[in-house]
């Protein structure tokens, strides 16, 4: 029993991991019906920069807001630059050119910075020994992680049903020329939506990089992860999105353990078995909404 | 005069192109752009690249004009014009050994992989540009190929000719059975499902040790026995895999002429207009994912017979893009595209590996990105599209809608254009 809730405690914290790259998946999915291959590689990258930066002696809690804030306006450039000109194309022309985002992005971080793994600090505050309750360990950084998920997720529902912000996206995301024809940009609005996407999946990274080590192919894995815990919670629902990431980080978490066969190597054959099991009986993912197609 | 007031530079950039490549070829060697870090030693290659396409566009243009007559007047002039590019080809290919030393960064091994390629973007053609399944899954397909010949080989010893009967009928099963759940999935979620095929490739190629031999692989070194040419390797396995990629490519070409071939591309274009007519839209899909993943393992299987060596890590999710990259640039909705698309993905990433051993995935990437803003149909859809304008007088002509709508690079009228 200890094990399990040890593992139950881990998994939970991959899982938010998952849900916040799952949550970028989705914020971009919703509002421009893309799925952005490159999304995890632009996390990857991202938290290169903010290896650079904490490098170059920056303290983590400044080093981390920039990183943020970088990755926002890279993820809008992206959006304006790259992506606004295929908006309307073929979905093979949109798949392709976020793959292009991937393999590019994945091929700079190793022309810059190398093949060797690097290693990734805590943040600042966060002590590295467990504390020990009854027969359980609890990782302080595995908490943290928890509690960055909720203040995030709490802020982007403030933004999102309590701002004229987050009414505007929201609309934009909806019903995009009606949108139009009230005054709301939204073209600015889907941009927005990928920087807003582009900074949640590079806090995805920096979380996730000091557990496993940094390296140019650490978020492909998680990228794939983060695939099923949107399908399992619905490629149209953030929260959808976050349940979903803290779910499949469990039945990675358990499968490998208790699943002889799966062991600590097929991991990511969970994630296929996630993603097809989900499309094949509810496609729509747990807690989406059925895309009713009309011919 | 008045093809100098008519003419447009928006249709017909690659004149421009051609002059600016040009000045920069020459102009070059005079500079030190070369010593610009990263990117200084690309600006020669990419200057003949573009030269090297405005070229076959302006040749094609020329071409165009200078048989419209003859053309107009028989349709048999158009036919044996085509067999005679075909002809041209094989020549080219048949030949190669003449001349491979003078082609820089070839050698007879390059030139194998390269067709080996084209095999496999030919199954992509199919699958993605006339069926409209995106697919990342071609390298799962691949590996199936290159384990046949490892497993066989070091289980049971297995003749190496086997495995190129039993990879693609393997490979083609496996696609066939993909493709069951693959028709639930649309555009991206098909691309997701089949990227995740994809990434489980290599840990189970290393999950199951026992047969695969783990990460270390299968080294088949000098032990594969070729029935002659014993002094000349290489080029026994380049015409074994050139022949049998002439055998694929007359295959996806009849495919792609026939029944089959004008139900995929309904399917694609609007599956439940397609449906409503009765084609069989679950059997062709599943049919076109066997055809490519049967190609995928012939390819495969080629590849491990040529490397003599098969192991979990070159089967991995980037293989995968590469094949699509290459059939992107080829154009996707053509069935020669993938010869330049093979050739492309031989070729770039020698050259561009001398500035550094992640340039060409970067270079790729760029290259990829910028054909879906300017050619979205590829090299050869580029030409094709080309070669009809200028069969049309080099006017600009408004777009059917229909064409906008179609898939990547759909392909109106077809029947009309002189070459394919």
């Amino acid at each position: 029993m200890t094990e399990f809730i040890q593992l139950v405690l881990a998994g939970t914290a991959n899982g938010c991991i998952y849900g916040l790259l799952a949550l970028a998946l989705v914020l971009i999915y919703r509002s421009t019906h893309i799925i952005n291959f490159g999304q995890g590689e632009m996390a990857m990258f991202s938290t290169y920069i903010c290896w650079s930066f904490l490098n170059a002696g920056m303290g983590y809690w400044v080093a981390v807001p920039l990183t943020l804030i970088l990755a926002f306006a890279a993820g809008l450039a992206v959006q304006r630059i790259l992506i606004r000109p295929v908006q309307s194309a073929p979905e093979l022309t949109i798949v392709i050119v976020t793959l292009g985002l991937y393999l590019f992005f994945n091929s700079l971080a190793l022309w810059i910075y190398s093949g060797v793994p690097k290693p990734f600090p805590l943040p600042t505050g966060v002590r590295q020994a467990s504390w020990q309750v009854g027969d359980i360990f609890i990782v302080p950084y595995h908490l943290f992680i928890f509690v960055v998920l909720i203040v995030l997720m709490l802020a982007l529902y403030v933004l999102f049903q309590r701002t004229k912000l987050g009414l505007g996206l929201r609309a934009a995301a909806a019903q995009p020329v009606s949108s139009r024809l009230v005054g709301i940009n939204v073209g600015w609005m889907l941009a927005l939506g990928w920087g807003i996407a582009a900074a949640a999946g590079a806090l995805a990274g920096i979380l996730s990089a000091p557990i496993v080590q940094l390296e140019p192919n650490f978020m492909a894995t998680v990228l794939i992860f983060s695939f099923a815990s949107a399908t399992l919670g619905g490629f149209d629902s953030p929260p959808g999105a976050v349940v979903g990431g803290i779910a499949l980080g469990n039945i990675v978490a358990l499968g490998g353990r208790y699943i002889e066969f799966i062991g600590t190597q097929l991991d990511i054959v969970l994630a296929l078995v996630v993603i097809v099991a989900v499309l094949l009986v509810r496609p729509a993912g747990l807690f989406g909404r059925q895309a009713v197609q009309r011919v | 005069m008045d093809f100098v007031r008519t003419f447009d530079y928006r249709k017909n950039w690659f004149f421009p192109l051609l002059i600016l490549a040009g000045l920069i070829w020459l102009v070059e060697p005079q500079t030190n752009i070369a010593d610009i870090p990263a990117v200084g030693k690309l600006v020669r290659p990419a200057a003949g690249l573009a030269a090297l396409l405005s070229l076959s566009a302006i040749a094609t243009v020329v071409a165009a004009l200078a048989l419209s007559p003859l053309l107009d007047r028989s349709p048999a002039a158009a036919r044996a014009l085509r067999w005679a590019g075909y002809a041209l080809i094989i020549a080219f290919f048949l030949f190669m050994p003449l001349y491979v030393e003078k082609i820089p960064h070839a050698s007879m091994l390059k030139m194998t992989v390269a067709i080996q390629f084209m095999i496999v973007i030919v199954g992509i053609n199919l699958l993605t540009g006339f069926g409209g399944q995106i697919s990342l899954g071609q390298s799962a397909f691949f590996a199936i190929g290159g384990y046949t010949l490892g497993i066989g080989f070091r289980q049971w010893e297995m003749p190496w000719g086997w495995s190129l009967l039993i990879a693609p009928l393997l490979a083609g099963v496996a696609g066939f059975l993909i493709g069951i759940p693959a028709l639930r999935f649309k555009g991206p979620y098909l691309a997701l499902a089949t990227l995740s095929l994809a990434v489980t490739v290599t840990p189970l190629a290393k999950k199951f040790e026992h047969y695969t031999g783990g990460v270390q692989g299968v080294s088949m070194f000098g032990k594969l026995n070729i029935p002659f040419w014993e002094t000349n390797p290489d080029r026994f396995f380049y015409y074994l895999t050139a022949v049998l990629a002439l055998l694929v490519f007359v295959l996806a070409a009849n495919i792609r002429r026939g029944r089959f071939g004008r139900a995929l591309i309904a399917i694609r274009d609007n599956e439940t207009a397609a449906a409503a007519m009765g084609v069989n839209v679950a059997l062709y899909k599943m049919t076109v994912f066997g055809i490519a993943g049967a190609f995928a393992g012939l390819a495969g299987a080629l590849n491990g017979v040529v490397i003599q060596f098969v192991s979990p890590d070159q089967y991995s999710v980037l293989l995968s893009i590469r094949f699509l990259v290459g059939a992107v640039i080829g154009g996707v909705a053509t069935i020669n595209g993938a010869i330049v698309g093979g050739l492309f993905q031989q070729f770039v990433p020698d050259v561009t590996v001398s500035i550094n051993k992640s340039a060409p995935d970067a270079i790729q990437a760029a290259i990829l990105i910028v054909f879906m803003y300017v050619m979205r149909h590829g090299v050869v859809g580029f030409l094709e599209q080309t070669w009809r304008y200028a069969r049309s007088g080099m006017r600009m002509r408004k777009p059917a809608a229909a064409q906008e709508a179609a898939a990547i690079a759909g392909r109106p009228g077809e029947a009309g254009a002189g070459r394919s």
